[in-house]
């Protein structure tokens, strides 16, 4: 124990006194917005500088890192087959990012923060990538780092937390995903607009993504000057519906994803509420395995979107629609789900934001700095709605459709015109 | 390594005055030197692997020294570990210390840590303290998520790179940050392995094993149960908490609900189950098991055959190397000679002496 008691001082002792100071803050500048309203990265900063520069050959190398296995493979499996979709089709029936072809490589990271980091490193090092994708909070933030300092472009991540809309700290970085803060903006509008002395009964689920909901609802709502007569946590969905009850709140919204998507609703309708509005949120809008599902419990729910919805009746005459259809059905997905209409949307963005850099030269420098200022509009997006990214709020998404979800007729309708967030 | 060092199951013979052993210390340090030398050549995603190798060999070491050496089986290691991580992801962020300096102070904590979740061992054994262990690896995340003011809530922590830039002394540049982190992690496994021999090999070290076969001998030949566990888990706790604060370190970003859950815990165990409980190059073992077999996996095909290939790994690792394949090393050399035994007996030429 002699020798014990002696080597771990001995260890710790050395590494306290060798770096006893504090962290040097003074920050890179990540690039700047020119006069014109055009961005401009800064590749100086770049671990490899001339490797971003360098004009892209005839292969454009894409990296996505995303659950293949894991608890929420069994979504994200979705969304893949739009991404692949879109891939397909660009490669067979465009080719027109000067006629180079894509080669579009997913890997599985089951939704862990370190696989993703290992497969974003082996894009970067090994494969040599020209851009990169990656889906989750927290992969995310174990790779834009690397993936910044690097200087490679992860274009429409599949997030909606705010802090990597950031130009100057991930500049190299987009999101695809609406910030909750904007969709609860949108929401509230709706709520003033539909029920303007509404009791609002909060319900959200105990979870990163919930909690986030619960804190951009609240802020929003206390800025619309809305009431909020009860916040109920969802312990379990009977639970949450009793506390709604009990409170006499006459809106209800339900800032829960997964299955309470669906398990709120039905908790709601077997306690016997019957609520002037009941307000889901974005990411629930598969329309099959939760509204269909729910029956009467779901009907007349209301939530916010910004893409096309399956079972429109214009959507046979859509030749957009028709293409994309014939897309998906070729890798085996299926065109009416929601989640794959998100993964084609995606990465439509991706390919415009290529074809608008390649004007100047497809580099990444190029891609990264015409992402940043991309205006367009996604075939699938509802009319009105563009993709619209400034380098200053980088939203991407600025307004949305509320939607109403009839049962009757198993299809979403319009509710009021859509709703643009406020500058 | 020393072959002594990997027959940890049985107390060692001390033959002092021999040169012998001294000699193939040496050669084993040129060995492992020359190893890291080789690993660090090796490509950056690569190096990448290696230093998440190196840094859950740690983690396991330290549950080996509670569930290998003291045969208690902790389920509470992803606490520990999340201790760790955070409490260097935090002074880091908050208190703006440079990473290295977080380490010492998320040891202690660890060393509290671990005295806090070994407190129950000292009145409780087998599934019953592993489920007591389970509750604290079960309610960490909820604990982070209480205080998010300190953790971050559920949204978690994220470390910038340019707070982890390697110190100026190190020689390394910002853009050589995987290779200093490489060089640190494996600096701390072999400085952990030290730790863990000098403790396994002294007078302590034969009364935590004591305590583990024949606790009633132990105790009436003086052994304190209640102390030596919970010092056990202390230590225990120190070690997995250093490899917490390498890991936040490392990856950068830190999630209540995918850095430290009871799955990092099951990891953990897998691992060690894997490498060899009880030995020393078992939870180096267990490393590389928990790091590359997601990765090679991964690179064979994409989709759910991770979780399958890890499975009958680990199914085929308990029925044909119940002590893990550091455990079947170990004997190999003993099954090897009784074998030339048996063939020396059963050889009629060698019988008539050639």
């Amino acid at each position: 124990m002699k020798k014990l008691r002696l080597l771990v001082p001995a260890a710790l002792v050395p590494l306290v006194l060798a770096s006893a100071c504090g962290i040097d803050d003074s920050g890179d500048v990540a690039g700047s917005v020119n006069a014109d309203g055009s961005f401009t990265v800064d590749t100086a900063n770049c671990l490899d500088p001339a490797a971003a520069t360098k004009e892209i050959g005839d292969t454009i190398k894409f990296g996505w890192s995303v659950a293949l296995s894991g608890p929420v493979a069994a979504t994200q499996v979705r969304v893949n087959n739009g991404l692949q979709a879109r891939i397909d089709h660009y490669n067979e029936a465009e080719s027109d990012i000067g006629g180079r072809a894509i080669d579009f490589t997913m890997k599985d990271d089951a939704y862990d923060p370190q696989k993703a980091k290992q497969n974003v490193t082996e894009f970067i090092e090994r494969d040599n990538v020209d851009v990169l994708g990656a889906a989750g909070t927290g992969q995310l933030a174990a790779v834009a780092d690397d993936q910044n300092d690097s200087c490679v472009p992860l274009l429409a991540g599949q997030v909606a937390a705010p802090q990597f809309r950031d130009a100057q700290t991930y500049p190299w970085t987009t999101t695809y995903l609406p910030s909750n803060t904007l969709e609860m903006e949108l929401i509230t509008q709706l709520v003033t607009s539909e029920a303007p002395d509404a009791k609002v009964g909060l319900v959200y689920a105990q979870s990163e993504s919930g909690e986030s909901y619960r804190t951009a609802f609240k802020e929003a709502a206390e800025k619309a000057g809305i009431e909020i007569v009860v916040e109920a946590p969802v312990t379990t969905p009977e639970e949450a519906a009793s506390q709604v009850r009990e409170a006499g709140a006459d809106v209800v919204f339900n800032g829960s994803v997964g299955p309470d998507c669906l398990g709120v609703p039905e908790a709601i309708a077997r306690a016997g509420i019957e609520p002037e509005m009941l307000i889901q949120v974005s990411a629930c809008a598969d329309a099959k395995s939760i509204y269909q599902a729910g029956g009467a419990a779901t009907d007349g729910a209301v939530l916010m979107s910004w893409a096309k919805q399956p079972g429109s009746a214009d959507l046979e005459s859509d030749e957009a629609w028709q293409e994309y259809a014939a897309a998906v059905t070729a890798v085996g997905g299926d065109p009416n789900d929601n989640y794959t209409i998100m993964g084609w949307t995606m990465m439509d963005i991706v390919i415009d934001s290529l074809r608008t850099a390649d004007k100047d030269g497809l580099t990444r420098e190029n891609i990264i700095n015409a992402a940043r200022t991309q205006t367009f509009h996604p075939e699938l997006f509802l009319d009105g709605i563009d993709w619209s990214m400034e380098p200053e709020t980088s939203l991407g998404i600025a307004e949305m459709q509320p939607l109403r979800w009839n049962a009757a007729e198993g299809r979403f309708d319009p509710l009021g015109d859509v709703l643009t967030v406020s500058k | 390594m020393p072959a002594s060092s990997m027959t940890d199951g049985a107390p060692r013979t001390r033959i002092p005055g021999v040169p012998s052993g001294q000699r193939r210390h040496v050669a084993v340090m040129v060995l492992v030197i020359a190893l890291l030398l080789l690993g660090s050549q090796a490509p950056v995603y690569r190096v990448s692997q290696l230093t998440a190798v190196f840094i859950f060999a740690l983690a396991i070491m330290g549950l080996n020294l509670v569930a290998g050496y003291g045969g208690m089986l902790s389920l509470g290691h992803s606490a520990i570990l999340g201790v760790g991580g955070y409490t260097t992801a935090i002074l880091i962020n908050d208190a703006r210390l440079t990473p290295l300096s977080t380490i010492p102070v998320a040891v202690v904590l660890g060393v509290l840590a671990g005295a806090l979740i070994g407190l129950p061992a000292s009145r409780v054994k087998g599934i019953y303290l592993a489920l007591v262990t389970l509750a604290f690896a079960v309610s960490f995340p909820e604990f982070l998520k209480r205080f998010d003011g300190l953790t971050g809530g559920a949204g978690g922590l994220i470390v910038r790179s340019r707070d982890l830039v390697p110190p100026p002394w190190s020689g390394f540049t910002r853009a050589e940050r995987g290779e200093w982190m490489y060089w640190l992690a494996a600096a701390a496994l072999l400085l952990g392995f030290a730790l863990v021999r000098s403790l396994t090999s002294s007078r302590r070290g034969l009364a935590i094993r004591a305590l583990r076969d024949h606790e009633v001998a132990a105790v009436a030949c003086g052994v304190s149960a209640a102390r030596d566990r919970v010092t056990l888990f202390a230590i225990s706790g120190g070690i997995t908490a250093g490899a917490g604060a390498l890991y936040a370190m490392y990856l950068g970003a830190l999630s209540p609900e995918s850095s430290f859950t009871v799955f990092t815990s099951i990891q953990l165990i897998t691992g060690l189950i894997i490498g060899g409980v009880a030995t020393s190059l078992g939870p180096v073992i267990g490393g590389f098991a928990v790091v590359f077999i997601p990765a090679v996996t991964t690179e064979l095909t994409n989709g759910q055959a991770y979780g399958l290939v890890f499975g009958v790994i680990l199914a085929a690792v308990v029925f044909l190397m119940p002590s893990g394949i550091a455990g079947w090393l170990n004997g190999l050399p003993k099954a090897l000679s009784v074998h030339r035994h048996r063939g020396t007996k059963h050889d009629p030429e060698r019988h008539d002496g050639g």
